[in-house]
């Protein structure tokens, strides 16, 4: 069964609050109060002066006991919400694996879910490592890295729901450890909100949070657990309002969602999960035994919603 | 080692037309405002009024792409689970969910994501995710498209091309309706695939060296042959560039400059044109690159072992010989 090994995340130091993003991507001030009186996002955090590979290798020197165990890394999954962030052919994610010495693992980049893509990632690892024989230091493990800049318009803000921070995350999975077992993951696009799908705009924004509902609900149905019996919800930080109304329509209290990082930095784009992930344990948040949930939305053109179940 | 898997259906398209969606001119200009803002850092440069030539000039949407090809290999009553779309060069709408919308358009709405930032590795690293999944059908996209809006300093596609592939799992025995025609005049060409291909074999090599891949693959394919002299090898061109032979084995080559699609491309002549008589097949590619270097093997399905005898033509000819790719309707691209 897949499971979390370590963790580490990344942020610039930096932060820049929401009305400095309103001259340079022309928002109105009606829309900055809106993202920090109703959405509550506050500050996204941004460096100019990091490149990707910075980011990335940054979150992955967090990770302490890489060093000794990259032998055993089979697999670098990059999970990504941008398809495309470099020209091609530059390649950050094999920058990074020569730079950490990963250069026998089997590395690619895993995307096109948009901010969803990480959940997939991890899933993709942990099939990956579960046929992966054992290596002569021990049994396989694989990396999954998120990270991205705000590198273009699009990947800056969404248009009255969220702003996006830079950052970056790596996480090392096995296929057999016990410290936060995988025990269910549930998936549903709707590929009909692409640019060709004919689907409007105000159509998804009716049937985003019913649609998260559902993948929390299947994730939860195939891990044997009820809503009742999580002890912590891992959100995309998208926004606060998003999770207040979830929590309303599933009938889940809000304070069992680890909102914090909502405020202070924003939607970093894969890498939430793990940003909140951090905090739950900074914060030791979770006992041996609780089950925590951890939900993704990716709504580029196209949508995903995922939801992962955990058992600590 | 049996992967369980089988390549069920196969279809394949050079493509000639514009994209409709660059048609479009707000998609037009969000695309030129991404490829700037993608550049920029790189000190490269999208030129000046690019985006007002022709759609038929910018280049591809590898959805409509991959969108053409899904009906060909996959009937309303055949539902997918898993869709992969590998690529290697991005396509010109390059801030699109493009798996997601496929998931769309594919029966069963499968689970989809795309695969790049590997070369040719990819597709193969799609059927490794395939096998793992175990389920009963899997939609394996390659695709590729020519235009890059700035000075890359590499080596472009030929042609926009995509191939698509059905693979199922063994235990599925559901009815096969593979067409051993041509599509519609400019349409998808479904292959012929017969009782379909066992995946018998499926393997990754990393940090392969250019100097070293010529002898590391002649092992495999030595390994997977068995010394067998009925069995065919399909290469990459990058791969066959550096080929050292095998004995005993017809060796099938890639079309040059179609890293994404062209080993593929080239397996499916190989299927096509052994479909009276099918025999097996060692399929290699080496991501020169990124030094990946991917081996499958197929097998007729419903034989328990790879096994055949050479055919009457092939034993005029010399045990190791060199092909170029059936069918090539622009054989002077490569």
């Amino acid at each position: 069964m897949t499971a979390i090994e370590a963790v580490s995340v990344f942020l610039p130091q930096r932060r820049v609050p929401v009305e400095s993003l309103a001259a340079p991507l022309g928002l109105s001030d009606m829309q900055v109060r809106l993202f920090r009186r109703f959405h509550g996002l506050t500050e996204v955090r941004r460096d100019p002066g990091l490149s990707l590979t910075d980011l990335l290798l940054r979150a992955a020197h967090g990770l302490t006991a890489l060093h000794t165990l990259r032998r055993r890394v089979r697999f670098v999954v990059y999970g990504r919400a941008f398809p495309v962030v470099t020209p091609y052919p530059v390649n950050p994610l094999h920058e990074v694996c020569r730079a950490l010495g990963l250069g026998h693992a089997l590395a690619f980049t895993l995307t096109q879910q948009s901010c969803a893509s990480a959940l997939a990632a991890i899933d993709v690892a942990g099939r990956l490592l579960a046929s992966e024989p054992d290596t002569p230091d021990g049994p396989p493990l694989a990396l999954v890295l998120t990270g991205e800049k705000a590198f273009t318009r699009d990947a800056q803000f969404i248009p009255e729901t969220s702003v996006f921070s830079e950052g970056a995350s790596a996480c090392l999975l096995s296929a057999g450890g016990g410290r936060d077992r995988l025990l269910a993951y549930a998936c549903h696009q709707r590929g009909e909100f692409d640019v060709a799908g004919g689907e409007s705009p105000a159509r998804f924004q009716r049937a985003y949070r019913p649609a998260l509902a559902e993948v929390i609900g299947r994730a939860l149905e195939r891990s044997g657990t009820t809503l009742s019996e999580l002890r912590l919800v891992l959100p995309h930080n998208v926004n606060l309002m998003t999770w207040k109304r979830l929590c309303r329509l599933i009938g889940l209290p809000l304070d069992r969602v680890l909102l914090d990082n909502v405020t202070e930095t924003g939607h970093v784009f894969c890498a939430d999960a793990f940003v909140n992930y951090r905090t739950a344990r900074q914060r030791d948040l979770l006992r041996p035994g609780d089950r925590y949930l951890v939900a993704a939305v990716g709504a580029g053109d196209g949508a995903t919603f995922a939801a992962m179940v955990f058992e600590h | 080692m049996e992967t369980g898997l089988r390549l069920l259906r196969a279809a394949r398209r050079t493509f000639t037309g514009p994209a409709a969606l660059l048609g479009d001119p707000v998609l037009r200009e969000r695309a030129a405002g991404y490829l700037a803002d993608l550049t920029r850092p790189y000190g490269l440069r999208v030129p000046a009024g690019l985006f007002d030539a022709p759609a038929a000039a910018l280049g591809q949407s590898y959805g409509e792409m991959a969108a053409e090809l899904i009906p060909a290999v996959v009937p309303p009553d055949e539902p997918v689970d898993l869709l992969v779309l590998a690529f290697a060069v991005h396509d010109m709408l390059p801030g699109r969910a493009t798996a997601a919308y496929l998931s769309h358009v594919c029966p069963g709405t499968p689970m989809s994501f795309a695969l790049c930032d590997q070369g040719s590795a990819a597709a193969f690293t799609g059927l490794r995710i395939a096998r793992a999944y175990g389920c009963r059908r899997a939609l394996l996209l390659a695709v590729e498209q020519a235009v890059l809006p700035y000075d890359a300093a590499v080596p472009v596609p030929a042609r926009h091309r995509a191939v698509a592939m059905l693979y199922d799992a063994l235990a599925d025995d559901g009815a096969h309706r593979d067409g051993d025609s041509d599509g519609a005049a400019g349409g998808p060409e479904l292959i012929g695939l017969g009782g379909g291909a066992r995946v018998t074999a499926l393997r990754q090599h990393v940090d392969v060296d250019a100097g070293d891949v010529a002898a590391l693959a002649a092992a495999e394919v030595g390994e997977l042959t068995a010394g067998r002299t009925d069995v065919a090898v399909v290469l990459g061109a990058d791969l066959a560039a550096v080929w050292p032979g095998h004995g005993g084995a017809a060796v099938t080559t890639g079309p040059r400059r179609q890293p994404s699609t062209g080993v593929w491309w080239a397996l499916l002549d190989r299927l096509a044109g052994d479909a009276a008589r099918p025999r097996p097949v060692v399929v290699a590619d080496y991501e020169p690159g990124l030094n990946y270097l991917s081996v499958v093997a197929l097998a007729p399905a419903g034989r328990s072992e790879p096994v055949g005898e050479r055919r009457a033509d092939e034993r005029e000819q010399p045990l190791v010989r060199l092909r170029g790719t059936d069918g090539d309707p622009d054989p002077g691209a490569g």
